[in-house]
């Protein structure tokens, strides 16, 4: 074989290598003519739904907030990688996974299991009323039954099929009708048999690029092993048992004031215990939450978003957008304490929002 | 041709210098770690270091993951440089391409005789982290995975076990590169910090989301992976495509050194 | 098949810098039979190493064909590595680190000799090349001579059909290169055929049946020895320094011719040139200096330059 034979195999060997992912890539997915109402009604009902699978969420928000929500940060902010076992609403795990570590949670029956490899520690914790989001809310499962929960059969459209984990899923557009929303739309692809949703992305207004995607890599419908589910506490840790879990939950418990029934023409969400302090409003992706927090949480929190590019300060406090999420601190001080109001609302509901709540009494320290 | 190549390895007392400087931090970091107790701020340190401190049997694993990103490549970089190029500046390349042995074989003999080098090497620093974890910072009878689950010692033992092989094969991309390197310059050092560059780039761009398209082609990108062998149920998705990755590298390393090497003219 | 090596056209070019090329050797011709010792002349850069790497599978060329034993050196190169050793000049390409002994089994692995051979031949070859002494020392505290005939011993050791000398004596002190020639004469009677490449005379003359001589890459004489030898002008330069006088007129020897004689105060210096390398002329050499006061003397075989004026009139 001549000089450039040798290298003509080579190339050759090179470019097969490397077209095998491309390809296997642009495998065309079925399509099917499932009704965008039909297919809606299968991802509601698709809750008990068993699999096993690992996905990968990638959030593309830089959120300004302290730190007492890094967790947050990170979620919205970063690519999170994602191991579930779940064999129903009450009874399954959800792992993510670090370069070096692991952050689990074993859930069943009404309380979970925190697990966190490197600080070699597990707290068991009940569930709590309110609580900040967690990764296993963004699993592609989880995220698109609930942004797909409350969502009306006129909001909805069909997509072309995808391939997903290997599997032929179809798509489902919902554009919420609401105007005071800044979710634009979000798509989500349903896998057929089961109704389970395998790929999510949600859009803000006027954006390119999806403020939250999440997808599965891997997707076997079927009743995990028993045993992943279960946690038995490893051998030099010593299980905690902890009250509250984040700052929201602390501040349902423990805040100042008492929400009101109705914020900014938006209900407050059924569900939730009335005489929580912390209040979540609206319908589908159109939602608003507000909460009193004392000074030791608001100083640092505020002087954070005043610094924060894009930051809006007016009479009502201070207001900063994450794509699309919007955040507002109203004006505290040491012995009065402030309100937070977040949600994918535009400015104007915000600020309306925070008109109404600085209305409330608030006790003074 | 293969078995000259690993008894050449073996007698070389560099592969033993070597391998000796690969356990000196791991000792030390042991060492440390017994005087003073502090474990890594998570999400700081190597894998597996803060488990060290409970469970000294698992510091054969934070001593791989000590060497894994920095040392063992260069090592490897400079064992697989100086393979053909070390030859050819001594002078017994052309005695070596004049006997009856296609160059196609001194090439795969090469390749063995480096990984057969990283093989010994990762085994030794384990079996010197073994005792060295269980001497001064004692054991314990059952460990916690990285799930939180509970691992029997031979459950730990196997998962080593496939760790090291794991660890072992993710340094064929390295060693690829370098032979190649070292089938195009007469001098070692040129091929060892050609392949360094090639993957000190690498592990750059693995830190790039602006790079995320060409992140699963990077060779040093399912290295890590080896952490997934301690989760419970293990994960499988990393791994396999770690050693899949890492057998493109060689068929396609290899495949140039092949097409550069056996038709070259030997001047040196 | 009744030659041993057979050069047929071969030329190779090297490129060099501006995207010039460099013809090295050109139309290059000659065979070297079954048995057959060929001296292959030439002075320095003028392609004979080239023309050996070609030969030894180094080197692909880049026109004409070549073959050792029947097998082309491009196509078939095992065959050609098979039947043939290889041995370059110089002290290098041995492993440093390991010893003698050693270095020959590594080698005879690599020239596929059965591990009992080996067992049998190594202490053979060793005392072969007087080296039994020293074989399992490391290579690195070998002298230079010491390397180059361990490099003979792991050419041997294989007991090849056709042999490669590239400039087997260079670097080696008179006694050493005897000695290294004596080992080849003992070959040749062995029916090796055997392709040697000097620039010295005295290699060529002591060793070789046939000469060919190359001067810029191509080949410019194939002559039988004797009629090469009546070609040659001197074998010999003997460069003497001394005080006295000295009656070259009187009692210069028969086949020394003197070429410089020059004086500087008292010293003077004379450079001879000889015929032959022989005892009788370098005898009657000391008789002539026995009336003077010997402040240096140097004796050193001939170069092909000095030999061959007229063969090599054409480099600038």
């Amino acid at each position: 074989m001549k000089g450039w034979q040798r290298w003509l195999v080579v190339a050759l060997g090179v470019l097969l290598l490397g077209s095998i992912p491309p390809v296997l890539a642009a495998l065309p997915a079925t399509e099917s003519d499932v009704t965008a109402s039909e297919l809606l009604a299968s991802v509601r009902s698709s809750d008990e739904v068993a699999f096993t699978g690992y996905a990968e969420t990638v959030g593309g928000l830089v959120l300004p907030v302290t730190q007492d929500f890094t967790d947050l940060v990170d979620l919205f902010g970063e690519r999170s990688r994602l191991r579930a076992w779940w064999a129903g609403p009450d009874d399954w795990r959800v792992d993510e996974l670090t370069a070096t570590g692991e952050t689990g949670v074993f859930h069943r029956s009404g309380a979970s299991v925190l697990w966190n490899y490197e600080d070699s520690s597990a707290t068991l914790a009940a569930d709590p009323v309110v609580r900040l989001p967690r990764a296993a809310d963004l699993l592609p499962s989880a995220l698109g039954q609930r942004l797909l929960s409350e969502a009306g059969a006129e909001e909805v459209s069909r997509l072309p099929a995808e391939r997903i984990a290997g599997r032929d899923a179809l798509g489902l557009r919902l554009v919420p009708s609401d105007e005071r929303t800044t979710i634009d739309r979000v798509d989500v692809w349903v896998d057929p048999s089961t109704g389970v949703p395998l790929k999510v992305e949600v859009y803000g207004a006027d954006a390119t690029v999806a403020a939250v995607r999440s997808r599965f890599l891997e997707f076997t419908p079927g009743a995990p092993d028993p045993e992943a589910t279960w946690f038995v506490t490893p051998p030099g840790v010593d299980l905690s048992f902890t009250e509250v879990i984040d700052v929201a939950e602390a501040a349902n418990q423990f805040a100042p004031a008492v929400t009101p029934d109705e914020l900014a023409g938006l209900a407050r969400r059924s569900g939730l215990v009335s005489i929580g302090s912390l209040g979540q409003y609206g319908r589908g992706v159109t939602l608003l939450t507000a909460a009193a927090v004392w000074d030791d949480l608001s100083r640092p929190l505020r002087d954070q978003l005043e610094g924060t590019p894009g930051a809006v300060i007016d009479e009502n406090g201070v207001y900063v957008s994450a794509g699309p999420i919007g955040l507002l601190l109203t004006p505290g001080s040491r012995e009065r304490s402030s309100w937070l109001i977040a949600g994918t609302v535009d400015a104007a509901t915000l600020a309306a929002a925070a008109a109404e709540v600085r209305q409330i009494p608030v006790p003074d320290r | 041709m293969i078995r000259t190549e690993l008894v050449k390895t073996l007698r070389r007392p560099r592969t033993w210098v070597t391998i000796l400087l690969l356990n000196a931090l791991p000792t030390l970091v042991a060492v440390l770690l017994a005087l003073t107790d502090l474990g890594p701020r998570p999400g700081s340190g190597p894998a597996f270091l803060s488990a060290v401190l409970a469970d000294g049997t698992l510091f054969p694993l934070a001593a791989l993951a000590i060497i894994l990103p920095l040392f063992l490549p260069v090592a490897v970089a400079v064992v697989a440089g100086d393979s053909v190029a070390g030859e050819a500046q001594q002078g017994t390349l052309r005695y070596l391409l004049v006997r009856p042995v296609s160059r196609t074989r001194l090439l795969v003999a090469k390749l063995v005789a480096v990984i057969a080098f990283v093989l010994l090497a990762v085994v030794v620093v384990a079996a010197v982290a073994y005792v060295v974890g269980s001497v001064l910072l004692g054991d314990q009878a059952l460990a916690a995975s990285v799930s939180g689950t509970v691992l029997t010692p031979a459950q730990v033992a196997v998962r080593t076990l496939l760790a090291i092989g794991y660890i072992t094969l993710s340094m064929l991309g390295v060693a690829a590169i370098a032979l190649l390197l070292s089938t195009m310059t007469d001098s070692p050092l040129a091929a060892a910090l050609g392949a360094l560059a090639f993957l000190i780039a690498s592990s750059l761009l693995l830190t790039l989301d602006a790079a995320q398209t060409l992140q699963p082609y990077l060779p040093t990108r399912y290295w890590l992976a080896f952490v997934d062998l301690f989760r419970d149920p293990i994960f499988w998705r990393d791994i396999v495509r770690g050693i899949g990755l890492q057998a493109v590298y060689v068929v396609v390393f290899l495949g140039a050194a092949w097409a550069n090497f056996t038709t070259k003219d030997i001047t040196s | 098949m009744e030659h041993a090596v057979e050069v047929e056209a071969v030329g190779r070019t090297f490129p060099i810098s501006g995207g010039k090329q460099l013809q090295a050797l050109e139309d290059v011709s000659f065979v070297v039979g079954l048995g057959e010792v060929v001296g292959l002349l030439g002075v320095n850069g003028a392609g004979k190493t080239t023309l050996t790497k070609i030969l030894a599978t180094l080197l692909l060329p880049s026109s004409g064909a070549a073959r050792v034993m029947g097998y082309d050196v491009v196509a078939d190169t095992r065959g050609v590595r098979t039947s043939m050793s290889v041995i370059l000049g110089g002290d290098r390409g041995l492993y440093n680190r390991i010893s003698g002994r050693e270095n020959l089994a590594f080698f005879g692995m690599l020239a596929g000799v059965s591990r009992r051979d080996l067992r049998e031949r190594i202490p053979l070859m060793l005392d072969q090349v007087n080296l039994a002494d020293a074989a399992d020392r490391r290579v690195e505290t070998y002298s230079k001579g010491m390397r180059q005939r361990l490099h003979v011993a792991i050419g041997l050791l294989s007991r090849p059909q056709v042999l490669l000398l590239d400039e087997p004596t260079v670097g080696l002190d008179p006694l050493e290169a005897d000695r290294l020639r004596e080992t080849i004469h003992q070959l040749r009677r062995e029916g090796t055929s055997i392709l040697l490449t000097s620039h010295l005379l005295l290699d060529v003359e002591r060793l070789a049946d046939r000469v060919v001589m190359l001067d810029q890459g191509r080949v410019t004489a194939d002559l039988p020895l004797r009629k090469f030898a009546g070609l040659a002008g001197y074998a010999a330069v003997v460069t003497l320094t001394y005080r006295g006088a000295l009656d070259l007129a009187r009692s210069l020897p028969a086949g020394a011719a003197v070429d410089r004689h020059t004086h500087e105060g008292e010293l003077s210096t004379l450079v001879l040139k000889l015929r032959e390398w022989s005892g009788d002329l370098f005898g009657a050499l000391g008789r002539l200096v026995d009336d003077v006061q010997i402040q240096d003397i140097d004796v050193r075989p001939a170069r092909l330059e000095e030999a061959f004026a007229t063969l090599s009139a054409r480099r600038p």
